[in-house]
């Protein structure tokens, strides 16, 4: 079998998780005005102040712009035909056994049955079903230690006095377009708190999925680690397969405190739309920022195989002296899906430091976009940044870009920036070949040998995992 | 207005005048840039000025230290070919250099002229259609192998003045030729040049843009370069002046085999803003291309380059490489990358390296260790960074006298 054959067969493989789920819904009519925003707030039993952020960020929405300068290009999202609330019925639950069997199906599909994790890895779990997060494992075991890590709805109602500390800190209400909606409207979303000087036993992790169609997943997500405090977090995202498109805008927000260490992964799966057509596919516009204070260090890593469109720049605010932030990203682009991702890092302390990876990969008729900024300011003295942006095209009807943007404000920063473009060259398959490897593994082996820099970042399971996704993702596209 | 239609109406029924018309509309509708867009985002358009300012008097240019002696040689001072001062005699045959108003006496040119920037691409390449009113139009037949550069010298010695030179430049089948572009000013005036450059098969070009107006002059520069089959263009701008400098240059590799080499060298001081704007479009395959950009930045200048590779679909074996540093000289200095590229085909081998930074503090520990003083020290490295873009400079008496004049005023630009 030659290799484009082999490609072709891998490229044919469907979206495995690209089941639906039968469970009863409470589910808001379509439709988005002030009155849907007071009635989610007061199923949520939101207080006053929270409400009333709410109505602010949602007028402020109004005014703004949808952006267009990502190098994307999708049918326009009406916003009046979203849902902006879907929950499976069962509610208040106490015990993993009270979660509806057919959702704990679904995780079991997706590969990470709850109870089997409990013994596992030992990772806690917040599993967020469309909007409402079903269950929560390890809690009791966190909350020896003094960590929070809990729904976001039942942080607003436990901890009021954190969220309104920190909610919005990072990124204001009024930041961009899809923060400001989800600012008006985020449903639900993981709260972690990690106390003064505490390292967090196990990974922390949450896992998305949309199930119900035409509705929006408005997570949000806050993360504090206070100071010398350390916590790994996890995400992992999967979407049931359907015609229309499906909008994700969700926003993640880290605080790192003085000499605090937060590391964030993200295995991105979301239904990709069609590989011909192009049609349905889920929308991913999603803003994720973390502020480091002094000697604080934030890291995100991420591979993004899923996504009809990814609109995303996982970001670090650089405030602190001494602090450090960290990109790592793998991004493939197949079929027809397109992503515009990236980092941003501000340098605003003295002697901070900032590493950008990114690998790109294309495929099929994907287009990959890099951008990302890097920006200097006249106090951030002794600043360093190290930037590396690698694309990989395979096939001839792909397209991969790269648009960083430096600067520099101060002259004694170092900041390095390289980026290169190649395929996988018909010499390096040969090559393989000749030593008794497959086409396939030779690919496959190219492939992930290009975004081990990235993978050695991820924690050992979902670097497992990142690996077979990229797999899948790409067998079917190497000629 | 009333002017713009005057010049319209000296050409009646020509292309020019269809290209005057073209632009003023074109002007008309476009308005001008704002920072809202993207390639203007960090241009300063609030110190443009007045550019309706009118021709001004005729000058009387001082050209000492500026001739090369065997050059073939065009003047326009203040906006209006200088005969006087003008030497195109030894032109051998096959090569033709007259005025661009003369372009109707050459049906080809006539035929292309705006081709390559068209007055719908930008407002300001809309107002150049409008209004220019002098430049040079060269043109070699194919296999003319020109012996000695071509020298056009801009000179404006007036305070106030907005000028808009225009050259066409068509090599064509195997023509070579160098070709040297020199502005100079001694005001604050502003000058919005535009080139366009056609080399056909297997032609060869050298051109050295030299941008030394004064420091409060404003330039705002278009180029286009387009190459033909096995063509090789090597286009270098040098930056010295003005308080507002942008270069725009823009480069299609139309056919098999082109390659081109592009270079770049910004020296800002006081407040001055300079910025390079390079687009290299590899339209067909086996095409390769070169960019080396430099900028030396002191007080509180601040030095932008922004360079896009773009591969199309289709122009498989392209080797594209780009490399761009700044050097920071001071802590209100500040400077901007933007290196892009936008890719279409899989067999390509694209790289970009950029880098942002202060002297070596080694490199100067090493020389000073050595015995060379601090000044001297610093002066040496920053040649060192320079020279770089210098060493492509292929007339050595103007290359000596630049990396001279170069030495001097980064021995003024250590002071901090």
């Amino acid at each position: 079998m030659n290799s484009t054959a082999i490609l072709e067969e891998f490229a044919n493989r469907d979206y495995e998780h690209g089941f639906v789920t039968d469970v009863e819904q409470d589910r808001f009519p379509p439709g988005l005005d002030e009155s849907v925003i007071r009635a989610l707030s007061a199923i949520k039993k939101e207080p006053e102040w929270l409400l009333e952020w709410r109505l602010a960020a949602y007028r402020r929405w109004q005014q703004q712009q949808e952006p267009e300068w990502a190098k994307v290009d999708y049918e326009p999202v009406d916003y009046q035909s979203i849902s902006y609330y879907a929950a499976p019925k069962t509610n208040s639950l106490e015990s993993l056994d009270e979660v509806d069997p057919e959702i704990l199906k679904t995780y079991e599909k997706l590969g990470i049955p709850l109870d089997e994790q409990k013994i596992l890895a030992g990772v806690a779990v917040d599993a967020v079903f469309d909007s409402v997060s079903v269950a929560t494992t390890y809690k009791e075991k966190l909350g020896e230690a003094g960590i929070i890590f809990c729904s976001f709805s039942e942080a607003v109602q436990e901890h009021p006095e954190l969220i309104r500390r920190f909610l919005g800190s990072v990124v204001p209400p009024g930041d961009n377009f899809f923060a400001t909606l989800n600012s008006a409207v985020f449903s639900d979303g993981s709260f972690v708190y990690v106390p003064k000087g505490v390292r967090c036993p196990m990974e922390l992790s949450t896992y998305f999925r949309i199930n119900a169609s035409n509705t929006g997943q408005f997570e949000r997500t806050l993360i504090v680690a206070d100071e010398g405090a350390y916590v790994s977090y996890l995400e992992g995202c999967t979407a049931p397969q359907r015609d229309e498109n499906q909008l994700h805008a969700a926003v993640v927000e880290l605080v790192a405190l003085k000499g605090a260490t937060i590391k964030y992964s993200t295995v991105q799966n979301w239904y990709p739309g069609d590989k011909e057509t192009g049609a349905g596919g889920i929308y991913n516009f999603v803003t994720k920022r973390g502020l480091c204070e002094e000697k604080a260090s934030i890291s995100w890593t991420q591979v993004e195989t899923g996504s009809a469109i990814t609109w995303k720049y996982p970001s670090v605010v650089l405030k602190g002296d001494d602090s450090i932030g960290e990109f790592y990203s793998v991004a493939l682009t197949s079929g027809r899906q397109q992503a515009d991702t990236g980092s941003k890092m501000i340098h605003i302390g003295r002697n901070t430091r900032s590493t950008i990876i990114s690998k790109g990969i294309s495929a099929g008729r994907g287009q990959n976009t890099y951008r990302g900024q890097v920006k200097i300011l006249p106090k951030a003295a002794n600043a360093r940044n190290f930037s590396q942006c690698d694309s990989m095209l395979i096939g001839s009807d792909c397209g991969a870009h790269t648009f960083p943007y430096i600067d520099v404000r101060n002259p004694t920063a170092r900041m390095e920036h390289e980026a290169t473009t190649s395929k996988i060259g018909e010499d390096q398959i040969f090559y393989c070949n000749q030593r008794g490897l497959s086409t396939e593994d030779a690919v496959s082996m190219i492939v992930n040998g290009f975004c081990k820099e990235v993978f050695r970042k991820l924690p050992m399971e979902f670097a497992v995992e990142a690996q077979k996704l990229l797999g899948v993702s790409l067998e079917g596209s190497v000629g | 207005m009333n002017a713009l239609t005057q010049n319209a109406e000296a050409f009646p029924g020509s292309a020019l005048e269809m290209l005057r018309l073209h632009g003023e509309e074109s002007f008309q509708s476009l308005g001008l840039p704002s920072k809202k867009q993207e390639s203007w985002r960090f241009t300063p358009l609030n110190r443009l000025g007045d550019l309706d300012a009118p021709l001004p008097q005729t000058g009387s240019p001082r050209l000492e230290g500026l001739l090369i002696p065997e050059a073939h040689r065009l003047v326009f001072s203040n906006g209006r070919l200088n005969e006087r001062l003008s030497n195109i005699e030894a032109l051998p045959s096959g090569c033709r250099i007259s005025s661009i108003l003369e372009i109707a006496q050459d049906p080809e040119a006539e035929e292309i002229i705006g081709d390559l920037l068209p007055p719908q691409t930008g407002a300001f390449q809309a107002l150049n259609s409008a209004r220019f009113d002098h430049g040079a139009l060269i043109v070699l037949e194919a296999g003319t192998r020109l012996e000695g550069p071509i020298h056009l010298i801009h000179h404006c010695d007036t305070e106030e003045a907005a000028l808009y030179p225009r050259n066409l430049i068509m090599l064509k089948a195997r023509a070579e030729a160098t070709i040297i572009e020199h502005f100079v000013s001694t005001g604050p005036m502003i000058r919005m040049p535009l080139a366009e450059l056609h080399l056909g098969a297997g032609a060869d070009l050298h051109f050295l843009r030299l941008q030394d107006e004064a420091d409060k002059a404003r330039h705002l520069g278009f180029v286009a370069i387009a190459l033909e089959r096995d063509s090789k263009a090597e286009f270098l701008s040098l930056a010295l002046g003005a308080d507002l400098f942008r270069l725009e240059l823009e480069t299609t590799l139309r056919s098999r085999g082109a390659e081109a080499s592009l270079s770049g060298l910004h020296l800002g001081r006081g407040a001055a803003h300079g910025e390079h704007l390079v687009r290299v479009e590899h339209q067909a395959p086996d095409c390769s291309s070169h960019q080396l950009f430099r900028s030396i930045l002191s007080d509180s200048s601040r030095g932008v380059f922004t360079g896009r590779i773009v591969v199309a679909p289709g122009a498989q074996g392209t080797d594209a490489n780009q490399s761009s540093k700044s050097l920071l000289l001071s802590d209100r200095a500040v400077a901007f990358n933007n290196p892009q590229l936008e890719i279409d085909a899989d067999d390509v081998r694209c790289t970009h390296g950029s880098t942002v930074g202060e002297l070596d503090e080694e490199a100067l520990f090493y020389l000073r260790a050595r015995g060379i003083g601090k000044e001297e020290a610093r002066a040496l490295l920053m040649l060192a960074f320079a020279g770089e873009v210098l060493q492509s400079i292929g007339v050595e008496d103007l290359k000596t006298r630049l990396e001279e004049r170069l030495i001097r005023r980064f021995h003024g630009a250590t002071a901090r």
